[in-house]
């Protein structure tokens, strides 16, 4: 089972180090609760039994929308000893994808926190399929059945489940939608535990060591791997809006060594940092991860770190993570003569347990892997990846599967549905979507490959490529959102530096309409990743009238 | 004679009569005979038919045993008197039943599984603890068979009766308990059929005496006629302690609630909980496949011990 993974490294863990801090979490009025592995034991079987009573039987699905948190990992672990299958979403989507990503999957349970279940009856999300709303912390009776109620008041611990040898999947996590609607992508025995593996490979961090995450899924891998995690005091529904004062205040006041989040988070945390000339002297490590992280953003962000720390920018999907990771050496320095040559963004070198192999780009579904599949090396293709953090199918949708998976002998290859190419130093670059790409009559143009070089150009502040008309004579029309400050000659000033960048790039020089976008539309969960769909149709609108 | 109903909503039984010196009692025996027999026992003012759901579940694989109480259900109305030596009659009817059922019927004489709701708990479990050899597995959904728990306040609609006799009897006369039990006891709407059927058996005043009673004879403390009783058969239930044992309990009742349920749990460890956190008091109206689900999974899982406690 994969959450299996999570439960049995902290039982072990608690069985080595009980005391030792696994999670410091927010209790309201900037009090902080400290939870050892110990306690994080005792929280498994406090939810086993509870669970266990509510009825949760092996093979179950549970969707979980709790916060980050000691409850969090308590309930996944409950439920992994009960043989159950946790369903993660994440709850800042779109409530309408919520609803349906949750027709699809039909959980039994939906375990909770009051808001949740709020949302729930409100939006009408599991209708007709939960039939066990349960409730974690505080809330009226009627959102759903109290665990706390549930497990009475005696100490008996729970039942020790044997769910070994099940058909089920360990876990099902909806990917964030961010790249079109969010699937359900089932882990395997071991993917999650290789994921964790992987990440602490690539991070570098002996058991012990303080962290503080903005990420859900690195909190929870975090007390797999033996950190101290902090849980910051924010919303996790909109880590975009999390207040970087109360941030870097934390990582003062626990002396965190390594922080994971997202690119909007740092972006804020750096800004924050530069204008109150603050060093957020204990950290070492930084790891991005969520969306690419832009050079000029690691640039503010090391300028308020001590010179010794390290930023590390990773690359990967709810399917398979992480990829690759790329540190900050090569981040502002080749990598940005990459971009600036109309490369893509640099995601870095492959982790040694993946096997990343480009291929050529496809539309329908391939069944089997086969070599001829394979670019030429340095061409531009769709991006692959398989290893043992790779998930091998969408959970109830064999359609989506076979469109996503690769059958290679006994391993399962995930195509990203991400254009990229490598370099001779065999360096991954990202290209963009492949669905996305730009077809125009004198060839493809890559969406990421454009907006990089754009981005380099002082007054953008992001951009989008999108292309208008029918595919393969397709107009490329770069959507252009300006600092706030930007006034008409800057402005003017800004379009034609770009459209000069784009016409030295042989493979860009097609590009030649910009138009201004007063805010271009962003994904929820990271504010970053541009919403191309939506800006093409209204690119063509725009053009058109 | 023993009260006539007509055509009832998920009934479709068998009647069966057992004549003894204290009156004609129905019963039901449904399933296989050779099956392993399930001995189901109702409360007040409840009677075989709340057990209905779980007798059509369990009937293709169990032998399904529900009888009516003396002076409640079916049964003909020449009631025990509520004193200790009537609780203690009503343990002995029921293992009347069984050894008539042995005797006659072949029903085993060992491999019992009991299942007690409301007072049939204390009574039930008096008989199961004194015939442990016959009991494989116990089954207790909603009830109390030891002394309430400190602190425990009862429910007002039940204090009323039990404290007054004027409000007793114009519960009689109204047949208000039986009827409040049918909007109190369930948390989702009760259909008016199964209400009808419910109080079917309770229809003429001279039907009903015994509905009053058993409120009135709840022991609430110290020197109340019962409240040894309910001592004894708290530490009886240590005789019990090696039958696998499930809880089923439906968390939204107002009278056996969390504290009663914590009671069960500190006195029985090994049982296996079941809660039902949006059920009443009477759960098989409010979750009958949950819960029948649920018994069917406990009778799976422990069938070899039960097997085993049969045979030896």
């Amino acid at each position: 089972m994969a959450g299996a993974d999570l439960l049995h490294a902290v039982e072990g863990l608690a069985g080595d180090r009980p005391e030792a801090v696994a999670q410091y979490h927010p209790v309201g009025r900037g009090r902080y609760e400290a939870v050892t592995y110990h306690r994080l034991r005792e929280g498994f079987d406090y939810y086993a039994a509870a669970l266990a009573r509510a009825g949760v039987v092996p093979g179950m699905r549970a969707c979980l929308m709790v916060p980050p948190g000691p409850d969090l990992t308590a309930v996944m672990g409950a439920l992994t000893r009960l043989g159950a299958v946790p369903v993660l979403i994440d709850p800042g989507l779109a409530p309408a994808a919520v609803r349906s990503a949750l027709a699809e999957t039909r959980p039994q349970a939906f375990i909770g926190v009051a808001k949740a279940h709020v949302a729930r009856l409100l939006l009408g999300w599991g209708r007709g399929t939960v039939r066990l709303p349960l409730l974690v912390g505080a809330g009226p009776a009627f959102l759903g059945a109290p665990l706390r109620r549930l497990r009475g008041t005696t100490g008996i611990s729970g039942p020790s489940g044997n769910a070994e040898g099940r058909e089920a999947p360990g876990l099902v996590a909806f990917t964030s939608g961010s790249t079109g609607p969010p699937k359900p992508a089932s882990y395997n025995p071991g993917n999650l535990m290789a994921q964790f593996r992987m990440a602490g490979h690539m991070a570098g961090l002996p058991p012990g060591t303080v962290a503080l995450s903005t990420l859900p899924p690195f909190s929870l891998a975090g007390s797999a791997m033996g950190l101290s995690m902090v849980v910051p005091d924010m919303n996790f529904l909109r880590p975009a809006s999390a207040d970087p004062a109360v941030l870097a205040g934390e990582i003062c006041r626990f002396d965190v060594a390594a922080v994971f989040a997202s690119p909007v988070v740092l972006e804020r945390l750096s800004a924050y940092c530069a204008q109150h000339s603050r060093l957020l002297k204990p950290v070492r490590t930084v790891l991005s991860g969520g969306a690419s992280l832009a050079p000029r953003t690691a640039e503010k962000l090391l300028a308020c770190l001590p010179a010794q720390a390290r930023l590390l920018s990773c690359y990967g999907a709810t399917e398979s993570m992480p990829i690759s990771v790329l540190g900050h050496h090569d981040l502002l320095g080749d990598a940005r003569c990459g971009s600036r040559r109309g490369w893509g963004s640099c995601v870095g070198v492959p982790l040694p347990d993946n096997n990343v192999r480009i291929i050529r780009i496809a539309n329908g579904p391939i069944a089997e892997w086969d070599y001829s599949l394979l670019v030429a090396p340095g061409e531009i293709g769709e991006i692959t990846v398989a290893g043992p953090g790779t998930s091998s199918a969408y959970d109830g949708q064999p359609q989506n599967t076979a469109l996503a998976k690769i059958r290679d002998g006994k391993q399962i290859v995930h195509r990203m549905g991400d254009a990229g190419r490598f370099d001779e130093q065999g360096r991954l670059w990202f290209c963009g979507r492949v669905s996305q790409r730009v077809r125009t009559a004198h060839g493809e143009v890559f969406t990421e490959q454009a907006e990089a070089v754009a981005n380099t150009v002082p007054g953008v502040r992001r951009c989008g490529l999108v292309g208008t008309g029918p595919a393969g004579t397709q107009l490329p029309v770069l959507c252009v959102e300006t600092e706030r400050r930007l006034r008409g000659a800057q402005r003017r000033k800004a379009v034609t530096d770009t459209l000069a960048l784009m016409q030295g790039i042989p493979h860009l020089a097609g590009i030649k309409q910009v138009l201004f976008h007063p805010g271009l539309p962003v994904d929820i969960r990271h504010n970053s990743k541009i919403n191309h769909p939506a800006l093409a149709v209204w690119a063509a609108r725009k053009i058109r009238g | 004679m023993p009260t006539r109903v007509g055509k009832l909503p998920d009934y479709p039984f068998t009647s069966r009569w057992f004549s003894d010196s204290a009156g004609t009692r129905h019963y039901l025996d449904e399933g296989p005979r050779d099956a392993p027999p399930v001995l189901m026992l109702h409360g007040n003012p409840t009677w075989s038919y709340f057990w209905r759901h779980l007798v059509i579940g369990l009937r293709e694989r169990y032998r399904c045993v529900v009888p009516d109480m003396a002076g409640m259900g079916l049964s003909s109305r020449t009631a025990e008197p509520f004193t200790v030596g009537g609780f203690q009659a009503r343990a002995d009817r029921i293992e009347a039943l069984v050894t008539h059922l042995t005797v006659k019927h072949q029903a085993p004489e060992r491999g019992w599984t009991v299942v007690v709701h409301d007072w049939s708990g204390p009574v039930g479990l008096r008989w199961a603890s004194w015939h442990a050899e016959r009991i494989a597995r116990i089954i207790v959904c909603n009830t109390v068979a030891f002394p309430w728990p400190e602190g425990h306040r009862l429910y007002w609609g039940l204090k009323f009766i039990h404290a007054s006799a004027l409000a007793a009897w114009i519960s009689y006369r109204h047949n208000l308990f039986a009827l409040g039990i049918t909007h109190q006891g369930v948390t989702s709407r009760m259909p008016r059929q199964v209400r009808a059927a419910y109080l079917a058996p309770y229809r003429r005043r001279s039907d009903r005496r015994a509905i009053e009673k058993f409120v009135r004879a709840i022991p609430r403390k110290a020197g109340d006629m019962g409240w040894e009783t309910l001592h004894e058969l708290g530490r009886d239930l240590t005789a019990l302690r090696n039958k696998p044992t499930l809880l089923c309990w439906g968390m939204q009742d107002p009278v056996f609630n969390d504290q009663v349920l914590d009671g069960w749990m500190r006195r029985l460890p090994h049982a296996q909980v079941r809660l039902f956190p949006h059920a009443g008091h009477l759960l098989l109206d409010d979750v009958p496949h949950q819960v029948t689900n649920d018994v069917l999974a406990f009778l799976a899982v422990t069938a070899a011990s039960a097997a085993g406690a049969g045979a030896s």
